[in-house]
């Protein structure tokens, strides 16, 4: 085979390589996006992470590391998850203690503080929910005609009976102590 | 407060009429004016759900989680009682309660933790303030020791004995039928008089208390 210099191997390496092939983005990815149709997001701080400072957001957000300052999730929910450490006061819309929190608690909807949950602070929520278990110190304050929720407090509301006559019992036995 | 109640798991069988109850509950405006509701033992989230449908702040207060001095004379005794009782009421300071509920421990307490839970709940009262209690006074014919707690204006709730030896320990009465007659509690305890008082063959025991 005779040589020929213009088709040497080394050349070969030298002819333009062929042009990338178009990458075409789906169309739905050319469209504006449109995040009221996007499902909800959640972010979390993770175990190791420590913040210090307020945090504001309008995502949903699940706490699993220590924060001290202050938390308004305003209209999303909030979760301190079983291993958050938190220091600080906390608004959110559904609040559900599964760790520690120190710190007075907002929740537009409903608090829960579940069964490995400990709160010492002052709640305020329509409706709240300690669960068997919780460790609770401070008081709870429940308006359930706040944020429009008028309905349960007309609807549901227990009647008490007539008045009756008062009991007096003499049937208590006198103290052997 | 360590919260202790399942009401999910409640048979229908547990839940009991009150006759006091529905005394209690008349006279609140529950929906214009807030009421100041102290929970007083070893809480469960009855009274919240109770209530939820009123205008109400409830503050807990778990005697049982305060440590109290057995050593020492009565009066030593009563003045740590005070003390401690006094401590664990601090977060509430400037707040006056419309309403006590008392669980299981009014009338087992001992004389020097009665008369300082008397003297700590004092200042946090008002000549408006009522109260209310129930309790297993003695075992019944079953032989339990039944805690119970508020379903709702009319009806109370019946929970097993507790099994958490923390708390059984002081919740349970000794195996006397009684432990205070009504004279030597009202001895120990002034703050709120007695308006009706109720027992019942089962040994449950309730007290409408009043301040004025």
């Amino acid at each position: 085979m005779a040589f020929n210099p213009e088709k040497s191997m080394f050349e070969k390496r030298k002819e333009p390589a062929p042009a990338p092939a178009e990458v075409k983005q789906p169309e739905a990815e050319k469209r504006p996006m449109k995040t009221d149709t996007l499902p909800r997001v959640t972010a979390t701080i993770g175990k190791s992470i420590c913040i210090e400072g307020n945090i504001t957001g309008a995502e949903n957000l699940i706490i699993n590391g220590q924060v001290n300052g202050s938390v308004d999730l305003a209209d999303h929910d909030l979760t301190v998850g079983e291993f958050g450490k938190v220091s600080a006061d906390l608004v959110g819309k559904l609040v559900r203690i599964d760790g520690e929190v120190t710190g007075d608690i907002e929740g537009t909807e409903v608090v829960i503080v579940s069964q490995s949950g400990q709160v010492r602070g002052n709640i305020v929520a329509p409706r709240v929910t300690l669960e068997d278990g919780a460790n609770f110190k401070g008081s709870i304050d429940m308006d359930p005609v706040r944020n429009g929720d008028a309905s349960k407090a007309n609807v549901a509301k227990p009647q008490p009976k007539q008045s009756r006559p008062e009991v007096e019992s003499s049937a208590k036995q006198p103290s052997v102590a | 407060m360590l919260l202790r109640s399942k009401p999910s798991v409640l048979a229908a069988r547990d839940v009991h009429v009150s006759e006091l109850l529905p005394q209690l509950f008349l006279g609140y405006d529950q929906e214009t004016v807030p009421t100041n509701i102290l929970d007083v033992g070893a809480g469960g989230s009855h009274t919240l759900e109770a209530f939820a449908f009123y205008r109400s702040k409830v503050h807990f207060l778990d005697l049982f989680a305060t440590s109290l001095s057995t050593q020492g004379s009565s009066k030593r005794q009563e003045a740590y009682a005070h003390r401690a009782y006094s401590e664990a009421l601090q977060d509430c300071q400037g707040v006056r309660f419309d309403l006590c509920l008392f669980w299981e421990l009014l009338l087992v307490l001992s004389e020097p933790a009665l008369r300082g839970l008397n003297s700590a709940l004092q200042p946090f009262l008002t000549n408006q303030s009522k109260g209310y209690a129930a309790g297993q006074l003695f075992r019944g014919s079953e032989g339990k020791q039944w805690r119970y707690r508020i379903q709702d204006a009319q009806h109370l709730v019946r929970l097993p004995p507790v099994q958490e030896s923390a708390v059984s320990e002081v919740v349970e009465a000794p195996d006397q039928e009684a432990v205070w007659s009504q004279t030597q509690f009202v001895a120990r305890f002034d703050c709120l008089r007695i308006t009706a008082d109720q027992l019942q063959q089962d040994g449950r025991h309730e007290m409408l208390l009043s301040a004025s």
